[in-house]
């Protein structure tokens, strides 16, 4: 358990706590974090929840930055492949030539972060969401959820959902949609990661069961120990 | 009359312009707190780390990185299947050098 303190620890709980007992990251940690530079005080801000939904409702949409486009991306993955840069908050999906299709990201808050090297193990199209026992525990209002929320624009898991396996079993992370797209480029989530509809829509139908998943986030546990 | 009517014309306009200009977001808004490395050289290093420390690519992982001592390159910390790599690279690619530091 070295490189987690005892805080962080105490903080951990659900997928967070089974990311640490399974990898025990020696890194240091080092939450990363988007900043939105503020032109009228010409200063860089934190882009916290907030600021966040204020740009939404302002601009209807993510800052550029974190909508859909293909980069430039130098690797010997094989296309098809998906790297999760947690820190910039982007999801890019190998391509061939060099090339990536860049998707705006969501990723785990401060002690729900990990990284490892995964897989899709299964695929499903507006998934039941069902909140883990820690998560109720957490809010008492996700109680009437227990057995399962339907899917549907409300469900937080969206229009897709990708299911991250490792050694053949469930991680009980995943790649899913989200009923808030004005939370990409934070961190956010319980260490799942999250797309806006229309991405995970796009990413699902690109996508395979099998598919390698590439989780780099500084500092953050080792899913596994690699 | 005419001059009423060329006055509230371009009023209109102008109003056209403010509303246009309020709702367009602004460039380049966005960076994280901490520089770290693009995920695309992260990953090349951990790949030559792989090779040059001769274990299997499929246990090598970038667990954090920086900007590098010397302009435009980055450090990336690598973690092994036994220990952990040191790894610099520039920002067009090119392995400065791997070393294995536990």
């Amino acid at each position: 358990m070295s490189g987690i303190s005892r805080r962080r620890m105490l903080e951990l709980s659900g997928a967070g706590l089974a990311a640490a007992m399974l990898g025990a990251g020696e890194a240091q940690a080092q939450a990363v974090y988007s900043q939105i530079y503020d032109a009228k005080r010409k200063t860089w801000i934190d882009y916290d929840p907030k600021r966040a939904m204020q740009y939404y409702k302002a601009y209807g949409s993510v800052p550029e930055e974190f909508k859909r486009q293909t980069v430039s991306f130098r690797t010997a993955e094989k296309p098809g492949t998906i790297i999760i840069d947690g820190d910039r908050h982007f999801l890019y999906l190998v391509r061939p030539e060099f090339q990536a299709i860049r998707y705006g990201i969501g990723v785990g808050r401060d002690g729900f972060g990990w990284a490892g090297i995964v897989k899709v193990g299964r695929m499903v199209e507006w998934p039941t969401w069902t909140p883990p026992a820690e998560m109720i525990a957490r809010d008492p209002r996700n109680a009437q959820w227990a057995n399962g929320m339907p899917g549907g624009p409300e469900n937080p898991l969206g229009a897709r959902a990708m299911y991250l396996y490792e050694g053949g079993k469930d991680t009980i992370y995943r790649i899913h949609g989200t009923a808030e797209p004005w939370s990409i480029g934070l961190n956010i989530s319980s260490g799942c990661i999250r797309l806006n509809n229309d991405d995970v829509t796009d990413l699902y139908a690109r996508v395979a069961v099998g598919t390698k998943v590439i989780v780099l986030m500084s500092g953050a546990a080792l899913y596994r120990g690699v | 009359m005419f001059r009423s009517l060329g006055i509230m014309g371009l009023a209109s306009a102008l109003l056209l312009v403010a509303a246009c200009a309020s709702t367009t977001p602004p460039a380049a808004t966005i960076r994280s707190s901490a520089l770290t490395a693009p995920a695309d050289l992260q990953l090349l290093c951990a790949s030559e780390a792989a090779t040059r420390l001769s274990v299997a690519a499929s246990g090598v992982l970038p667990i954090a990185s920086r900007p590098g001592a010397a302009g435009g390159t980055f450090e990336v910390d690598v973690k092994l299947p036994s220990g952990q790599a040191l790894c610099v690279i520039d920002d067009k690619g090119t392995i400065v050098s791997v070393a294995k530091v536990s």
